[in-house]
């Protein structure tokens, strides 16, 4: 069992150590990877019967930090606890799909990368924090892991180097998302100094039964573990550090993009007791912002014209309503089965997109077109990308349908699928112009290694996303709810159909209008951000620096060269001082002088 | 030892029979390998080993040419040897057990009522075995150290000798002599092999230790005269029940030695320049071991004897730490320098550890002991890694020493894992005792946890910035060819880098099949007298209760730093880990 | 007690007489051997010492005494004599005028003091061993002698006032006369003038600011050995007179012990500022030096047996250091430093040693004796004055800090750049000039019996 983690572990120091080619970091990696499935899906099978979650822990730290004071103080303890019941399974295997999806494509698509023995070292490092996420049965080494995952994340992200936009890439994305990954601390920290606990299943037996802990403890702890999901899985408005880092190379946005709303989900899945305890206040909070996210990131998806930022910002909405459904234990399995085909889909999404971009030479939708003519398995898996991810909400939303909510998750659904299929429409329909140095006849279908591995990814969404209409499965994942059952509310339908169809009306049929308007709707957001930023410059930063400035290079060193330049001029006085006195009659006088006065002021003259 | 046994003998005119030292007064818990050799006198063999090391260094004829390393030979395996006591030393230690263990106690200046009292507890060992780690890494850093070289390393090992003279002192009186006898030694090296503005650096680091020695100073006689003790003891000292007000000043003085070290905003005018100045050896040193000194007497002086004033300037310690932090990230953010940077950053673990002290609780001081550790490690792999980078580049502003990823691998990533283990991420020592602390503090000191925490974050894209440049980016085509690190600069990074990792690992040491091997985990070397400590300072039980609990009664997170007045059922064995930390149950 | 008990001085005064004959009689030829004979002589005089020392008496009905406060400064003098001696014997040149006699009277001088039991046979052992000290340093320089002359005969005057006036208010002039006749009801104008002018006086033979003209002007301008017996045995018999002066003034501390209190501060400030704004090495152990007898002043000014014991461990401390500084400063400085440092190692790592010691920079012997001053001004609620001692103790560890990087530090051993026709040090290798710092050292390993004799001997002077 703990070969999950051990794997990764191996496979990461493998790499780290002796290989040195491409073709055996990519074997090691992929190797690692399918052995760490391997498991899985033996540990899948050992426990499909048990419902009840499969238990180990390691005591990582165990110590007793107070004889006295309360005794849920007295001491301290990390366990590396594995606690691995069957959503985790589920997570896993999807995790570790799309994982291997992403190696395959690079392995043919990304043969140009640079550093590719450092590009697997980063996937596994990324992998075992995933993994460790996901078993995890304790808050400090869940924290631990989802700090390993972002700091894999940020080397993945950063991976290209030397060039000024890759330093600006991985600035984006280590800062931005550790944000989050502080206010998991912070949440961890506040639950910690209420139960003096860290165990996840000793935590939430003592959540209402411990005497002195109120319910804003909780709400707080609760949005902020929230808050961490959201950044992570970066639904708007976190989208910023994963449509900025775009550029980096396509498998590592596509693990990224595919593999942290699993790990988000899987959090919110271990905090659904949390959240039930918070009371109504936090999952208002959670299900008003999520329900926002899922109508803006689509609606941003429409703004410009980059491929892979409007896939990205199109699934995020998907995204958002699954985890919508993950606040809530009548509607969590379901969720979950369709974050894992949001997941898939999105890395799907992005891995074929991407191979149309490679070939067409072009991020640009304006100039993409003819995919069914020129690349027809990459246009298949756009479009079955972009089925899933319009239909992946629908689910959640007919549990959790409730007025007006309903509206909003409505729209949200429609926009969904209207900017899902704008890719692809952009990139399968419309004639593919000719440009200069690019001739439309060269462009070919890459070779079947790249489609198959985007349909590996797109194969577990379908999956995921069908058996979210098996009773069965959703007892299997057993996180509560029950499946949907097809033809009650089928009129939820329609929302994704519309949206479909509105698609098919701007984008397949009016093409260029159709991209038109986002053209200069991202102008316009151009623009405005670059007003933003001057903005921001002008207020907070320069300021800032100048002060810091002031302060460090002139206050601070003043005020020591004063000091010190004080003394040295005291001294100097001192010495050109007597040595300008007669000295002999100074020491007369002085003698006298000193000698008198104090006489007069001392104890003496009071007699 | 011997040295004593001469004064001893010249002096009190014991026999020198006295000068064995008397058994300490542990338990009798005996842990694996324990005295298989043993020492009565490891410390004062640590402690003035160094110094007739450098002695020896002084008065060894001038090698012949082309044996240029003669003295570092001797440094080294001066540092070599006093490492290997230390790792036997640590090995034996009883953990544990909360009594001074190697105690070492001879009159020496009887009439003045001081005494040749040595002994460490855990967190000395800490102390001990971070200085043996950082002085062997220092040692090697010190590698193209051509000119001068005999100076410079008497000074080095005399360094040496006076930081684990403070880290073992358990006379007050020694450890301040200690304590100031670093600062001459440390001004020379850097006035003598620094950087362009080592003058600077090396009046300012005497300025400033100069004011903490001086408060330090009158802080212990202050401490000795209310106390009306006869002799500056520790033991008797801390038995001493000064009045409120005079406890203030007392703990005042002591926090204003520990930050001039530490250091702290707006004590940090020497760092700043000294990091930055400084050859890579010394930086090594001072932001390793010697500024964590601070620290170590924030915790044993101002918690571990005035609780009282502890308790009244916690919120002002909290304060500073999160504006050392913050402070600290934001003139990182504003300097194009990259040692300057580094040297900010390397600021970071002294105000996470003056959190933990902060925090007053247990837990957030048992993190601040292991911090001391590894935020020492960590300052000085940043600081460190970002001087030889320099070297190596021939560059320090971020405009010229840029992009370096692809061509000097090795000291990038090095940078890298400084910078990482100053933000503490997982699997580096600096996340344990981190986590220790923050989660000891959010409860106690609720702002300066979040404020310290926002100034992490800040900490991030600092670091973002500096990787950005320095490594990821753009090379500059217009500077010169950087090298990557030598042979002796990638061991002595490798040293920090591997001490930070395996206490990050396996904190509690390895263990087969629940026995531990190898190393007993520094964790459970520092926990139990750390507890002993902290104790003074454990959150209060509820009283008994009297109805049900109501939610509004209960404390925000971000207010009410006590424990909330609610009741509290009667306490019964907890699924915590309090049930599961006895010591009964670890081996 | 016997007679034999005088010993020791008979010995100085023997060896001074037998130099000045020696010089007249014998062949030049001889001369070589001198400074060796001088130091043997004072080797046996303090061996003498420390054996018959220890026996407590009276002699001359009362009109000397030996007692545990009289064996520690002569003790402490002898030391400071013999190393003075050897720190002068590395340059013959030094003894041509033959100064050793009028040294030895120094020390001879001081040695009555410590005996003293009246305010005469004081003025008497101070003034002698002004007028000798300042015959060591005319015998080179004349004019400066004189004007070393007339100061010091400003000191003799006030002096000579003030004790006038306290004998007569007092009408005894023993010490344990003093002591009985004044109460602390009989302060009044005239008996504060009267110990103020006394204290002034002998401030200015003890260097202390703002009246450090013999030690610091008067020292510069002289011989390295002149400067020795100026600024370190005059200086130490002028502390042994104030320690016994002021232990007979104990019942009307209160005219006296704020006035040294300011007196010692103002001495460890200016001392403290002046020397880390020096230029030479020698104009910074000068002033280091007054820094220092800021820390024995305080130390009296406590006014109670601690503070005098730590006052005469620094003494003690002082002593070795200030006398040997000026002969291994020499007139070197700036570039020469460097030279210094690579063609008399031994010499430069002396002065290193003595330096830090002047500063108080632990864990060398004037720090043990600041260290206890400092205890004892907490104690008598004297804080401000450690403050004020502290800072100037930290401005005197920079300055010595500044002469170790002029000396180690300013160029590479290989290559001296020698400038502006400066005289280079030539090379030679005396270990003689180390015996200076291997003395502090011992100094500070043997603090422990050294502090217990101080102790003693702050209690012989019947202090609270």
């Amino acid at each position: 069992m703990p070969l999950i983690l051990a794997a990764p572990l191996v496979g990461y120091v493998l790499l780290l150590g002796s290989v040195r080619s491409r073709r055996g970091a990519a074997n090691v990696a992929t190797t690692t990877l399918v052995v760490m499935l391997l498991t899985t899906v033996l540990v899948g099978w050992a426990r499909i019967h048990q419902s009840s979650p499969y238990k180990t822990a390691y005591q990582w730290i165990n110590i007793t930090v107070a004889f006295t004071g309360e005794q849920r103080f007295q001491g301290f303890g990390i366990d590396l606890a594995i606690r691995l019941d069957h959503a985790a399974l589920a997570a896993l295997v999807a995790v570790l799909l799309v994982l291997i999806g992403c190696l395959a494509w690079h392995r043919v698509a990304g043969r140009g990368e640079q550093g590719p023995v450092r590009f697997h070292v980063n996937v596994l490092l990324f992998a075992l924090g995933a993994a460790g996420v996901v078993v995890s049965g304790d808050l400090a080494e869940l924290l631990a892991f989802w700090l390993l995952t972002g700091l894999g994340t940020y080397l993945l992200l950063g991976h290209r180097w030397g060039t000024e936009g890759a330093g600006q890439r991985g600035r984006v994305a280590l800062a931005i998302p550790f944000a989050g990954d502080l206010a998991l601390l912070c949440g961890v920290g506040i639950l910690y100094s209420r139960f003096g606990t860290l165990t996840l299943d000793n935590l939430f037996s003592a959540l209402t039964t411990t005497p002195g802990v109120g319910l804003k403890s909780l709400t707080a702890a609760a949005i902020l573990m929230f808050v961490a999901a959201a950044v992570r899985a970066s639904i708007w408005p976190f989208t910023a550090w994963q449509t900025a880092t775009v550029d980096a190379p396509a498998a590592s946005v596509a693990a990224v993009a595919g593999v942290w709303p699993v790990l988000a989900g899987a959090l919110l899945l271990k905090m659904l007791p949390l959240m039930g305890a918070a009371g109504v206040q936090a999952l208002l909070i959670a299900g008003y912002t999520l329900g926002v996210a899922a109508v803006v990131g689509p609606l941003l998806g429409l703004v410009g014209v980059e491929l892979r930022r409007s896939i990205l910002l199109a699934s995020s909405g998907a995204v958002a309503l699954t985890l919508y459904g993950l606040l809530y234990r009548s509607s969590a399995s379901i969720a979950f089965s369709a974050l894992l085909a949001a997941a898939g889909g999105r890395a799907g999404m992005l891995l074929a997109g991407t191979s149309a971009a490679g070939a067409m030479r072009t991020v640009d939708m304006r100039a993409t077109g003819g995919g069914w003519r020129h690349m027809p398995a990459t246009s298949a898996g756009l479009l079955a990308a972009a089925v899933v991810l319009s239909l992946d909400g629908v689910g959640t939303v007919m549990l959790r349908t409730s007025w007006p909510a309903g509206i909003a998750l409505a729209v949200a659904l429609a926009l969904v699928a209207f900017s899902t299929f704008r890719p692809y429409f952009a990139v399968a329909h419309g004639p593919l112009r000719r440009r200069r140095a690019f001739e439309p006849e060269r462009v070919r279908e890459l070779p079947a290694a790249v489609a198959l591995a985007a349909y590996l990814c797109l194969g577990a969404a379908v999956v995921a996303l069908g058996a979210t209409l098996l009773t069965g499965w959703i007892g299997f994942l057993g996180a509560g709810g029950q499946a949907v059952a097809m033809g009650t509310d089928v009129l939820w339908l329609m929302a994704p159909l519309g949206g479909v169809l509105a698609a098919t009306v701007a984008f397949g049929a009016r093409k260029d209008q159709g991209l038109l308007v986002g053209t200069t709707l991202g102008d316009l957001a151009g623009a405005l951000r670059e007003q933003v930023n001057a903005l921001y410059d002008r207020l907070v930063a320069r300021p800032g620096n100048q002060l810091a400035r002031g302060v460090e290079d002139v206050g601070l060193p003043a005020a020591e060269a004063g000091v010190g330049s004080a003394f040295t001029a005291a001294g100097g006085l001192a010495g050109s001082a007597e040595r300008g006195l007669p000295w002999l009659p100074t020491v007369l006088a002085l003698a006298v002088v000193l000698a008198a006065a104090f006489a007069l002021v001392g104890q003496g003259f009071s007699r | 030892m011997s040295l004593v046994a001469v004064l001893h003998a010249l002096g009190a005119g014991a026999p020198l029979m006295a000068a064995i030292p008397t058994p300490s007064a542990t338990p009798a818990q005996v842990n694996f390998g324990a005295n298989v050799i043993g020492f009565s006198f490891l410390l004062s063999l640590l402690v003035w080993g160094p110094a007739v090391m450098a002695l020896v260094t002084a008065i060894v004829p001038e090698p012949r040419t082309g044996q240029r390393r003669t003295f570092l030979g001797i440094a080294f395996w001066t540092n070599a040897a006093a490492l290997a006591l230390v790792i036997i030393g640590y090995s034996q230690l009883q953990a544990y057990t909360s009594g001074l263990q190697f105690e070492e106690k001879l009159p020496w200046l009887p009439s003045l009522g001081i005494n040749y009292h040595l002994g460490v507890d855990g967190i000395g060992m800490a102390l001990l075995l971070l200085n043996g780690l950082v002085g062997l890494a220092a040692t090697l850093a010190s590698w193209d150290v051509r000119e001068g070289a005999r100076t410079y390393f008497v000074m080095f090992l005399l360094v040496q000798a006076a930081i684990n003279g403070v880290a073992v002192s358990r006379d007050l009186f020694m450890l301040l002599l200690f304590w100031a006898a670093a600062t001459v030694p440390v001004a020379v090296l850097t006035a003598g092999w620094g950087g362009p503005r080592r003058s600077a650096a090396a009046g300012r680091l005497l300025a400033y230790w100069g004011l903490g020695t001086a408060a330090l100073m009158a802080g212990i006689l202050i401490l000795y005269t209310a106390a009306g003790s006869s002799d500056f003891d520790l033991d008797t000292l801390s038995k001493a029940a000064p009045s409120g007000r005079l406890q203030l000043i007392i703990g005042i003085l002591f926090a204003v030695a520990a930050l001039t070290r530490l250091p702290l905003v707006p004590f940090h005018g020497w760092a700043r320049e000294l990091l930055a100045e400084a050859p890579a050896g010394v930086v090594v040193l001072v932001a390793g071991t010697a500024s964590r000194l601070g620290g170590y007497v924030l915790i044993r002086l101002l918690a571990g004897i005035e609780h009282d004033a502890s308790r009244t300037l916690a919120p002002f310690l909290g304060a500073l730490a999160a504006l050392t932090v913050l402070y600290a990230v934001v003139a990182a953010l504003n300097t194009s320098d990259v040692r300057r940077l580094a040297a900010y950053l390397a600021l970071i673990p002294g105000g996470v550890t003056v959190l933990g002290v902060a925090g007053l609780s247990p837990l957030s001081l048992v993190g601040t002991v292991m911090l001391l550790f590894a935020g020492g490690l960590a300052a000085a792999l940043v600081a460190g890694s970002a001087a030889t980078l320099a070297d190596r580049a021939q560059a320090r502003s971020l405009g010229l020493a840029a992009g370096l990823a692809g061509r000097t691998p090795k000291l990038s990533w090095l940078l890298l894992v400084g910078c990482l283990a100053v933000l503490g991420v997982p699997f580096l020592a600096t996340f344990p005792s981190s986590l220790m602390v923050f989660l000891g503090s959010v409860r106690t000191q609720p702002g300066a946890a979040i404020a310290v925490l926002v100034g992490l974050l800040l900490a991030a894209v600092a670091i973002a910035r500096l990787m950005h440049r320095v490594a990821f980016g753009a090379p500059n085509p217009d500077a010169p060819t950087p090298a990557d690190a030598s042979l002796a600069d990638s061991w002595y990074l490798g040293i920090l880098v591997g001490a930070l990792l395996w206490v990050g690992l396996v904190p509690s040491g390895p263990k087969l099949f629940g026995i531990p091997v190898v190393d007993p985990g520094l964790v459970n070397i520092v926990n139990t007298t750390t507890a002993d400590l902290a104790s003074a300072y454990a959150p209060t039980p509820l009283p008994t209760p009297a109805s049900s609990p109501s939610p509004s009664a209960s404390p925000s997170p971000s207010t009410s730093p006590s424990p909330s007045p609610s009741p509290s059922p009667s306490p019964s064995p907890s699924p915590s880990p309090s049930a599961s930390a006895s010591p009964a149950r670890s081996p | 007690m016997r007679t034999t008990a005088l010993a020791p001085e008979v010995v100085i005064l023997g060896t001074s007489l037998l130099l000045l004959l020696g010089r007249r009689v014998l062949p030049p030829s001889y001369r070589a051997w001198f400074g060796a004979a001088a130091l043997v002589a004072a080797v046996v005089a303090l061996g003498l010492e420390l054996w018959l020392g220890a026996a407590v008496g009276t002699l001359f009905d009362g009109g000397w005494q030996q007692d545990r406060f009289a064996l520690f400064a002569k003790a402490a003098l002898l030391l400071g004599l013999i190393v003075l001696i050897a720190s002068s014997l590395w340059s013959p040149s030094e003894l041509e005028e033959n100064p050793l006699p009028a040294v030895f009277v120094v020390a001879f001088g001081g040695m009555v003091a410590a005996s003293a039991t009246s305010l005469v046979a004081l003025w008497a052992g101070l003034e002698v061993a002004a007028l000798a000290a300042i015959a060591v340093a005319g015998l080179s320089a004349r004019e400066a002698g004189t004007r070393l002359l007339l100061t010091s005969a400003v000191g003799a005057a006030l002096l000579a006032v003030g004790f006038a006036f306290l004998i007569a208010t007092a009408g005894d002039a023993s010490l344990a006369g003093l002591r009985t006749a004044l109460r602390p009801s009989s302060v009044n104008l005239s008996l504060t003038l009267a110990v103020l002018l006394t204290l002034t006086g002998v401030a200015i033979r003890l260097g202390l600011a703002p009246f450090q003209w013999l030690a610091v002007e008067g020292g510069l301008s002289v011989t390295p050995l002149g400067a020795g017996a100026l600024g370190g045995l005059l200086v130490g018999v002028a502390a042994i007179v104030a320690a016994r002066l002021l232990a007979g003034l104990e019942s009307v501390n209160m005219a006296w012990w704020p006035w040294l209190a300011v007196l010692s501060a103002a001495a460890m400030l200016l001392g403290g500022l002046r020397a880390a704004t020096a230029g030479s090495p020698r104009a910074v152990a000068a002033w280091l030096l007054v820094a220092q007898v800021g820390w024995v002043s305080a130390g009296l000014a406590a006014h109670d047996r601690r503070g005098s014991a730590g006052a005469l461990l620094v003494m003690g401390a002082l002593l070795l250091a200030a006398t040997a500084a000026p002969a291994l400063a020499r007139g070197e400085e700036g570039l020469q430093l460097a030279a210094l440092r690579r063609n008399q190692p031994l010499r430069a790592l002396g002065l290193v040693v003595l330096l830090l010691s002047l500063a108080g920079a632990p864990p060398l012997a004037g720090f043990v004796g600041q260290f206890a001053v400092a205890a004892e001004l907490v104690r008598s609620n004297l804080a401000w004055l450690l403050a004020v001692g502290l800072l100037g103790s930290l401005l005197s560890v920079v300055a010595a800090v500044r002469v170790i990087r002029l000396l180690y530090l300013e160029t590479s051993p290989d290559q001296p750049r020698t400038g502006r026709g400066a005289r280079m040090p030539e090379r030679t290798w005396s270990p003689v000039t180390l015996v200076p710092a291997l003395m502090v050292l011992l100094y500070t390993l043997l603090a422990n019996p050294i502090s217990g004799l101080a102790l003693q001997g702050a209690a012989a002077l019947k202090l609270p």
